[in-house]
Parts: C-alpha cells; sequence; structure tokens
C-alpha cells in the first residue's frame, strides 16, 4: 500500500520542484552585477597612464627624471586603489580583483624602476628609455583591457 | 491549467542550453584575440632580444610581464564563463519556476 497514494518517483520530483520555489532567492549568482562605475573609472585611469606615456614618450630623454613625474605615478596609483577597494566590496568578484591587484602591483614596479634609474648617475640622461616606453605603455594597455573585459563579461 | 513535468525539464535544458550558446562564440573570438596579440607580444621581444637591444635580465621580466598579461586575460575568460553558467542555470531555473507557477501535472 502506497501512503500517500502516488509512486515515491513523484513525489520526490515534487520535492525537487517546490524547492526550487522555495529557496530564498532562487537565482544563482556566480558573478556579481555589472558595474558601469568600474568600467567608466578603468577607462579614465587608463587615459591618465596613456597621458604619462604621452608626455614621457614626447620629452627629451635627460628630462625624464621621475620627480617630474611622480604626481601622474600617484595620482594613477591612488585611483588604481580606490578602483581595487571598490572591486573587494563587491561579492563573487574574485577575478576582477585578483586583476586590478595585479594591475596596481605592476604599476608600482614600473613606477620604482623609474624611480630607481633616475636616480642612478649613469641613467640621468635617459632614465627611461624609448624602447621600454614602448613595451610598458603596451603591457598596461593589455591589463586595462583585461580589467575592462572582465566587467563587461558581467552584462 | 497543468502541464507535463517531462516537458518543462526538456524546455529548462533548452533555455539552459541556449544561453551557453551565446556566449561560447564570444567567448571563443576573446581567446583567439588575446591569443593571438600575446603571440605578436612574445615575437616582437625576441626579435628585440635577437637584435641586443635587450639583456636577459630585461627578456626575463618582460617574459614574466607576459605571463602575468595572459593570466589577468584568462581572470576575464573564467568571468565570461561564470556568466554563461549562471545565465543557463538561472534561464533554466526560470522555466521550472514558470511552469511551477502554472501547474505542472506529475502524474506518472
Amino acid at each position: 500500500m502506497r501512503p500517500l497514494g502516488r509512486p515515491l518517483g513523484v513525489w520526490l520530483q515534487l520535492l525537487l520542484a517546490l524547492s526550487f520555489v522555495l529557496l530564498p532567492g532562487c537565482a544563482v549568482t556566480l558573478v556579481p552585477e555589472y558595474d558601469q562605475a568600474t568600467e567608466e573609472k578603468l577607462i579614465a585611469t587608463y587615459e591618465s597612464v596613456n597621458r604619462l606615456y604621452d608626455s614621457l614618450a614626447e620629452a627629451d630623454p635627460a628630462a625624464r627624471a621621475y620627480d617630474g613625474y611622480s604626481k601622474a605615478w600617484a595620482d594613477v596609483a591612488t585611483d588604481l586603489r580606490v578602483l581595487a577597494m571598490r572591486q573587494k566590496a563587491r561579492p563573487d568578484n574574485e577575478e576582477s580583483q585578483k586583476i586590478i591587484d595585479r594591475l596596481l602591483a605592476n604599476w608600482e614596479t614600473a613606477r620604482a624602476l623609474h624611480k630607481k634609474r633616475s636616480s642612478r648617475p649613469e641613467h640621468r640622461d635617459n632614465p627611461y628609455l624609448d624602447s621600454q616606453i614602448a613595451l610598458d605603455r603596451a603591457q598596461f594597455e593589455a591589463q586595462f583591457s583585461a580589467a575592462v573585459a572582465a566587467e563587461v563579461f558581467k552584462k | 491549467m497543468s502541464i507535463d513535468w517531462g516537458e518543462v525539464w526538456a524546455s529548462a535544458v533548452t533555455a539552459a542550453e541556449g544561453a551557453v550558446n551565446t556566449k561560447a562564440p564570444q567567448a571563443k573570438k576573446y581567446v583567439r584575440k588575446i591569443m593571438q596579440a600575446r603571440e605578436a607580444r612574445l615575437k616582437l621581444l625576441m626579435d628585440v632580444w635577437a637584435d641586443g637591444a635587450l639583456d636577459e635580465e630585461t627578456l626575463e621580466q618582460e617574459l614574466r610581464e607576459e605571463r602575468d598579461i595572459l593570466e589577468m586575460e584568462f581572470l576575464a575568460v573564467r568571468v565570461m564563463v561564470k556568466k554563461a553558467a549562471q545565465d543557463a542555470a538561472n534561464a533554466a531555473l526560470k522555466v521550472i519556476q514558470d511552469g511551477l507557477l502554472t501547474g505542472i501535472n506529475l502524474v506518472a
């Protein structure tokens, strides 16, 4: 005798079906909502990076010492730190957090290298070589593109 | 009104597949683009190194950065894949929820 008058499989299906309805929220969340402010801030920060590399490339090699560009380096670092903090505040956002953290770390590495070369007498005639400007600029472009893509893919 | 659970489930599977199929070409295109960019970049680095314009230490640093960029780009790919999975799961759940609201006929 079946106590409830239906096959067990049907009751299991019913239980499964009801669980979809009764589970709180029910929607699956693996990535956070797209954040327009993050995308816009990334693009704005990339503009600042590009402006810095433009002015370095345009400058006479001997006039490329770190001191003349310290504010631009610091401004970008601040923007990246603010972006990193924003990403950490968003749940399920591990990938974007990692990308921005690495971007910030690489920015600080390039900044430290510029500072170090500028302090060395043997490099004072050209503390940031044209070839290095081109390499670094291209690498930051790729890194910012990855960060923007990670945000756009959440749409 | 009642509908058949088997039909609802089949529709849920179709909805999930549809969500994945929408994202798959986008993911493929992005991966191809980043791999082409990295290939061009590595070739350039090798050429510059062969010309003697880069010392070994700088080359190693550049290669480390290239690996770093590739990892960052694949983190972006992971976001895309997770979003596709999320859309697929939610598309399936929506079909099931709609079916439940309509009233599923569970009689075997």
